[in-house]
């Protein structure tokens, strides 16, 4: 079993402080739509986030074991959300549009790594909101 | 084909009557002077989704237990050990381009090598018939359950 740990703290106002594990910190707040601060990073960003990082780094991992030359990859993930009774909200559906441009491979092969990228993804694999992907493969 | 089964779980392992293994869970299929080798249901399930295989030569000898190529899934990365001694024949280039036909038929479309035996009597001696396989990856199996369950 791994651990992993993060620290939030009240700085002022509706600002929080994240201290993760890793090393990473960043100033917080709820987004603008539930009264909270515009330019910070928000709950709902890192939850997006984290399927869009842990996705992008499973797949990285898996086209170095499958000798796939990748040229360039970015994507953006969009969630959606949905309220029960007008005021429990949760995400319903996690859609990432990754761009990938690689060398020397197959459309079949790259869309097979995305699917074993999603399947071996930990935050994928924890959720319990719907996560899909939709790739633009270019083949050089 | 028949096949004997060891069922852990979700998982059902298959492990075919008319094969000869190692118990670096790969098999041999003997014809005459030829034999095929893959890797079993067992492994394939182990290593979960195969992305790369590196196959030997054509012509060269490999002896009993060499390794003879190599597989890489997103969770290990492990050699082919060779069930049989000889001199490869034929490699499957087919996993080159579908590396997954290892799991999806690891008896069939995802076999690795054919091999011209130079001395399969010595080498038969080392290799186990199916209900000893079986017995081998049940162990195996328990062995991995425990490690789990300690974390």
């Amino acid at each position: 079993m791994t651990e992993y740990s993060t620290v939030v703290e009240w700085k002022n106002d509706l600002y929080g402080f994240l201290r993760c594990g890793n090393g990473h910190e960043a100033t917080f707040s709820f987004p603008p739509e539930f009264h909270g601060k515009k330019g910070v990073f928000t709950p709902e960003d890192a939850f997006v986030a984290s399927l869009n990082m842990c996705i992008h780094m499973t797949f990285l991992a898996v086209c170095r074991k499958a000798r796939i030359n990748l040229v360039r990859y970015e994507c953006e993930a969009k969630g959606e959300t949905k309220s029960e009774m007008g005021n429990i909200y949760y995400f319903s559906k996690v859609t990432l549009h990754p761009k990938i441009v690689v060398k020397g491979s197959t459309m079949e092969t790259i869309q097979r790594l995305l699917g074993i990228a999603k399947k071996n993804c930990i935050v994928s694999n924890s959720v319990k909101c719907s996560v899909e992907i939709l790739p633009e493969i270019t083949l050089q | 084909m028949e096949s004997l089964e060891f069922k852990l779980d979700k998982w059902t392992f298959k492990v075919p009557k008319n094969l000869m293994y190692n118990e670096n869970d790969c098999w041999a299929k003997i014809d005459g002077k030829l034999a095929t080798v893959g890797i079993t249901d067992f492994l394939q399930n182990v290593m979960s989704d195969i992305v790369f295989v590196e196959l030997p030569k054509i012509g060269d000898k490999i002896e009993q237990f060499d390794e003879a190529g190599s597989l890489e899934s997103i969770k290990a990365t492990l050699d082919l050990i060779s069930p049989v001694s000889g001199v490869i024949e034929e490699v499957n280039n087919e996993l080159s381009n579908a590396p997954d036909l290892a799991n999806t038929d690891p008896y069939g479309k995802g076999w690795f090598l054919k091999v011209r035996l130079t001395d399969f009597e010595s080498d038969e001696e080392n290799l186990i018939g199916a209900d000893a396989y079986l017995e081998v990856i049940k162990k195996k199996a328990e062995k991995e359950q425990q490690r789990l369950k300690k974390g």
